[in-house]
């Protein structure tokens, strides 16, 4: 069992192994700041957050910059006012970096991560997932189809995960795509 | 028709204007708890025949304790019903329904320590030597072990925890399941800890070199940094009057202080009980009034337990006295 992070920007897939330190911060590059997850998303806040680690708990504070975060799909909004509320991580949990909830369309990509308790074995492979309306998934043990899944679905099998970011899809371990369904 | 009544309760709490109007409208409906507890531990003495003082001294405490609880004076802490549980001796399950209906706190968990040697004492059915056979083994059990420095939790479900347990037959069986599972009791509560912890970092405006620096810089007063030293060393006992007075004392609202109780294996606040209605009402007096609200130049932590206690002293109740002795005088530091 290992805590991780696993990042996905401008289509760049990339492992952080949380346990290696105590305290990781998130952000863009800044001369001020020892940010140990480096983004590079102009949508991403210099120091946005910090991963930290009590006793082998993981936690996330977010650092309530202008860049919005989105955890498991909801916006991190403070609640009331200005106020921190630390998260405890759980394995799976996912988060969009630099994602602004007022605008109505942020021109910048954002950042997509997943906070995961489990490694996989070998490296990291990626699919061109485009115009696909429909995606099946499999593995020695199991199968999952999927009709027009959402970017950033995860699905994990005994030994291995896929993560569906519309036109590219990650796998590792024991998961590969089966067949395809072209759109128009 | 309870969660009913309590949703309502709450509801009612949230509508209160102001100190006059809770006691007005939300006191009397909470009446019936203390009704019921008087019913009950009066039950208790007299169908085991004990008399006040027999039961004060099963119960390890005082025959004017006694009096008042039979007067429908409510025990003020989890380890006080377990003592009386105890003394009654109580299988676990009415030992549950007294923890959970008269005292509203959370039934037994076999994964914390105390709880653990409390069921097994339970099992043993040891009568009138219940209460001291339980401080005893659970102490001896406390200086031979060391729960620091275990790796990770042990993966192992309650139910099959539970099972296990009701097997053992003697104290050294005990004692030898207890350091078997010595990581599933140090980390029964080490996410509430981890909790904790993140929220005193998080709301902090830099990151100081210790929790030591950081309790001197914000003037914490003692019980806290106490508590808060304990939870460090992984040694702290949450019970739920500390919990719900450290969520006050960190600023905390609502919904963070029934995280708090939910990653110690407890209820929510409850809206039933007289204190905890209270602390509903300022909670949410606070909130309204962005008391809670964290300014970037300036973050007050006190100002909620100052608030609260100001309420509290207001109030003047003796079922009250207890938390406020929890949140000490400012002037006192």
């Amino acid at each position: 069992m290992a805590n991780q992070l696993i990042v996905i920007e401008n289509e760049q897939i990339s492992t952080y192994i949380l346990d290696d330190r105590n305290q990781w911060i998130i952000g863009r590059y800044s001369k001020e700041i020892d940010t140990q997850i480096l983004l590079h998303s102009l949508s991403v806040s210099r120091k946005h957050g910090v991963f930290h680690n009590f006793d082998g708990v993981w936690t996330y504070i977010d650092e309530n910059g202008k860049n919005g975060t989105m955890y498991n799909q909801k916006h991190m909004r403070p609640k009331p006012g200005k106020r921190v509320k630390p998260i405890l991580l759980e394995h799976g949990d996912t988060f969009v970096f630099g994602v602004n909830e007022t605008a109505e369309q942020n021109v910048v990509t954002p950042v997509w991560a997943i906070f995961s308790k489990k490694e996989y074995q070998g490296k990291w492979k990626v699919e061109d997932t485009r115009n696909l309306k429909a995606l099946t998934f499999i593995s020695e043990t199991e199968r999952t189809h999927l009709e027009k899944p959402e970017p950033g679905t995860v699905r994990e099998h005994k030994n291995g995960m896929a993560i569906y970011m519309k036109d590219k899809t990650y796998m590792i371990g024991d998961m590969r795509l089966e067949e395809t369904i072209c759109s128009n | 028709m309870s969660s009913l009544r309590t949703l309502y309760i709450k509801d009612e709490i949230f509508r209160c204007e102001d100190i006059e109007d809770l006691k007005e409208n939300i006191f009397p409906l909470l009446e019936s708890q203390r009704m019921q507890w008087e019913k009950k531990i009066n039950e208790i003495i007299e169908e085991n025949q004990y008399t006040n003082t027999k039961f004060a001294e099963l119960c390890g405490t005082s025959r004017q304790t006694v009096i008042k609880w039979r007067k429908g004076s409510i025990p003020k802490n989890r380890e006080t019903f377990l003592a009386i549980g105890l003394a009654a001796n109580y299988d676990l399950e009415q030992m549950n329904q007294l923890l959970q209906r008269y005292g509203r706190y959370p039934e037994l968990y076999s994964k914390s320590l105390e709880d653990c040697v409390c069921m097994f004492v339970m099992q043993k059915k040891y009568g009138a030597e219940a209460l001291t056979k339980y401080k005893y083994i659970l102490s001896e059990i406390k200086t031979c072990m060391n729960l620091e420095n275990c790796d990770s939790a042990d993966d192992i479900s309650t139910k099959l925890f539970d099972e296990k347990l009701s097997q053992i037959k003697d104290e050294d069986e005990l004692e030898s399941f207890i350091k078997e599972h010595v990581s599933t009791f140090s980390y029964a509560y080490h996410k509430f800890y981890a909790y904790v912890l993140a929220n005193i970092l998080s709301n902090s405006d830099m990151y100081f070199e210790s929790l030591n620096e950081m309790s001197y810089a914000q003037e914490w007063s003692s019980s806290l940094k106490q508590c808060v030293s304990a939870i460090r060393q992984k040694k702290w006992y949450p019970t739920r009057n500390k919990i719900i007075s450290l969520g006050i004392h960190l600023g905390m609202d609502g919904e963070q202080i029934n995280e708090m109780l939910e990653l110690a294996h407890m209820e929510p606040l409850c809206a039933k009980n007289l204190f905890e209605s209270v602390i509903m009402f300022v909670l949410e007096d606070a909130s309204l009034n962005d008391m809670l609200e964290r300014d970037d130049e300036y973050y007050d932590v006190s100002a909620l337990y100052e608030h609260t206690r100001e309420i509290l002293k207001e109030l003047d109740m003796p079922e009250l006295d207890f938390f406020l002795s929890e949140l000490e005088d400012k002037e006192e530091w």
